[in-house]
């Protein structure tokens, strides 16, 4: 046990957390606007494969940060209108409808991949500052919590941003009201002159943008690279996640903490050669979000119209 | 009545097209087969129609090839498919499927061989089972699995339509391991495996012993990431292992390996690759690469049914030059000759019969 119980074991497996909880934390904040609008946003994960793959391509060829960003969230959000169309609109089922654009998602980045590509046993790296970790002066310096905290990618620190702005926009804004009446009774919101189908739709764009910024650090701030289904189902686990965190911004930070943290924890165990098999230890977050879900979720707070459509006309 | 009736002719329509389709045997193109399939239709269906424009000798086969997971993963599979490609260029007809999930194998292997093509092959020790149910039904399909033999079943119980492919990679693992200790200062190697599947296992296993054997100092320590397409969890897992003073990382995880290779990369600790040679990955990091030339093995199960020889058993490794280890390339100078003198002298060994690499299928790196 002596490897485990020591300062470098803690700091490390901290700081891994942190990275490794960082896509399913954007795109769990970003689900949070859609939900408390209404609308059950499985498409997620396509959202996130959609800025992944977008975002690799434009950092490949430009090596510029900010136009990558900026080109992985509006694909991220050209996702999430496709499905505000099918949905909003034309009032076709959520849950159908996400299910199938994430499927379209995974095709369609796949194969335009390999229309950039080919196929290639050594895929191409994108070369771009801002990718890796940034160590800020001083902060850094901190025994422990410099390492953990201030040793980040920048994006961690927008992200944490992202939470507490979403935070106070969905609790103390007119903004926030309304997309929280639009979720929990559009009837009521409408006729106090709320429109909730353009709320909804915006809802979905602010999701779609933080998907595809999720996507975008799993290609191009950590890995540089994109794969085939890159996202390997972090959509569906930042679902998870936001009921988890009672679609609260600042609880799913702590629940997506706390997921990043058992993951990061399960592979360090395995590499310092725990005693258990790695099928139990690769186990571990999933069970653990499990338990605290059934601990945490005595009465469902869920929003009370998500996944209902709302049509005007409707009685 | 009448939208029953409408229902009823659709119906029929339906089932007379793909009763058609069933039987049509060369006619009904190898597109249509593909196109039936999930992901990659597209890609097969127009590489299907291009070959067949180039029709050539009269040895041509129809050829298809399974795959487990992504053409892109830069290992296994990409690998296969190169193979494939190189039988195109020899005037075969080829289409291909990936990401099969195991639910859908069987279902796969009957649309090809339903519509009439000469070998099927299911690239991984999971088509076995899918093949064996399917095969008796397609006498006149040869259908190649490239991975052991399905539990229970023995040698002589394999009908004459199947070939498995039972490759001793861990020889080529056993080998890479000689090189690792050599070169590791810090005695702490981190092996980034996929899934606890016999193959790798049995990597990892035989890695492992060669590290004991020449190096009882260095410690392995493996981490089983879960799946083969995850490239972050791989990274991960591999600073995990550098965090613990890892200074040599192996990977033999496909794509999620991709991540591990970044890891090694960013924190500058050297590598041992798997799949292909993956020396472009991390020039100056890539010490060899754990390889099993599946081009080799897709491509010669063509010149195995021209000859006959199709079926079986068969047992490839170090000694038939479809498993090795990949050249130094900028580690030509850096390691020992001593350690590259121990790696010739296992090859001869291994070749002549004097050493068999044990296969082991159980987790033998170090735990505490």
């Amino acid at each position: 046990m002596s490897a485990v119980l020591t300062p470098v074991f803690f700091v490390t497996l901290l700081a891994a957390g942190v990275r490794m909880s960082m896509p399913i934390l954007l795109a769990a904040t970003g689900e949070i606007f859609a939900e408390r609008a209404g609308v059950l946003n499985i498409n997620l994960e396509g959202q996130m494969l959609m800025g992944a793959m977008v975002s690799f391509l434009v950092g490949y060829f430009t090596h510029n940060m900010f136009l990558s960003l900026m080109a992985g969230m509006i694909s991220g959000v050209l996702m999430a209108l496709l499905m505000a169309v099918a949905c909003i609109t034309w009032h076709a089922q959520q849950v159908v409808v996400g299910i199938t654009l994430n499927m379209f998602a995974l095709g369609f980045t796949s194969f335009w991949y390999r229309v950039a590509f080919g196929v290639t046993t050594s895929p191409p790296k994108a070369d771009l500052p801002g990718s890796g970790e940034q160590a800020i002066p001083l902060l850094s310096k901190i025994p422990f919590l410099g390492e953990i905290l201030f040793n980040q990618n920048f994006l961690f620190y927008i992200s944490v941003v992202l939470v507490i702005v979403a935070n106070f926009v969905i609790f103390r804004t007119q903004f926030g009201l309304k997309l929280r009446a639009s979720g929990e009774y559009p009837k009521a919101a409408e006729t106090m002159g709320v429109n909730v189908q353009r709320m909804r739709y915006v809802s979905m764009i602010i999701c779609g943008a933080l998907a595809g910024l999720g996507g975008t650090f799993l290609s191009l701030i950590s890995l540089n690279r994109f794969v085939d289904n890159i996202t390997a189902s972090r959509g569906f686990i930042a679902l998870a996640i936001v009921i988890f965190g009672k679609w609260n911004p600042l609880l799913v930070l702590a629940a997506s903490l706390l997921f990043g943290t058992t993951d990061a924890l399960q592979l360090r165990l395995q590499a310092v050669g725990v005693e258990l098999p790695s099928q139990f230890l690769l186990m571990l977050p999933y069970v653990l979000t499990i338990l605290m879900m059934i601990i945490t979720a005595k009465r469902s707070e869920s929003p009370a119209a998500l996944a209902q459509d709302y049509q005007r006309e409707s009685i | 009545m009448n939208k029953t009736m409408k229902c009823v002719a659709g119906l029929l329509a339906l089932c007379a097209t793909l009763s058609l389709a069933a039987c049509g045997g060369s006619e009904a193109s190898s597109s249509e087969a593909a196109s039936s399939q999930a992901a990659s239709s597209e890609a097969a269906s127009s590489e299907a129609a291009s070959s067949q424009e180039g029709e050539t000798a009269a040895e041509s086969l129809r050829i298809a090839l399974l795959l487990p997971g992504s053409l892109n993963d830069g290992g296994w599979n990409a690998n296969a498919y190169a193979g494939l490609k190189e039988l195109e260029a020899q005037g075969h007809e080829v289409a291909f499927t990936e990401s099969l999930p195991i639910s859908s194998m069987e279902e796969a292997f009957n649309n090809y061989a339903a519509n009439g093509f000469d070998l099927i092959i299911g690239h991984g020790f999971e088509f076995g089972e899918p093949a064996m149910r399917v095969a008796p039904n397609y006498p006149d399909t040869k259908f190649f699995v490239s991975g052991k033999l399905p539990d229970g079943v023995a040698e002589e119980d394999i009908p004459e339509n199947v070939g498995f492919m039972d490759m001793r990679e861990y020889e080529a693992a056993y080998l890479a391991g000689i090189v690792a200790a050599g070169m590791t200062e810090s005695n702490v190697i981190g092996y980034v495996a996929g899934l606890e599947i016999p193959s790798q296992l049995s990597n990892m296993a035989a890695f492992v012993t060669a590290v004991n054997e020449y190096n009882p100092d260095a410690k392995v320590y493996g981490v089983v990431s879960g799946n083969f397409e995850d490239p972050a969890k791989g990274q991960e897992a591999a600073m995990a292992q550098i965090d613990m003073g890892a200074d040599i990382i192996v990977q033999t995880a496909d794509s999620t390996g991709m991540g591990a290779i970044e890891a090694a990369v960013a924190k500058g600790v050297k590598l041992i690759g798997y799949g292909a040679d993956q020396y472009e990955l991390a020039p100056d990091l890539m010490m060899t690469c754990i390889v099993t030339d599946n081009k080799m093995v897709v491509e010669d199960q063509a010149r195995r049914i021209a000859e006959g020889t199709f079926g079986g058993l068969w047992h490839p490794g170090v000694a038939d030059g479809v498993c090795y280890i990949t050249p130094y390339h900028n580690f030509e100078d850096k390691i020992p000759q001593e350690v590259k003198d121990n790696v010739n002298d296992a090859i001869e060994r291994i070749k002549s019969g004097d050493l068999v690499v044990p296969e082991i299928l159980d987790r033998i790196d170090n735990k505490m």
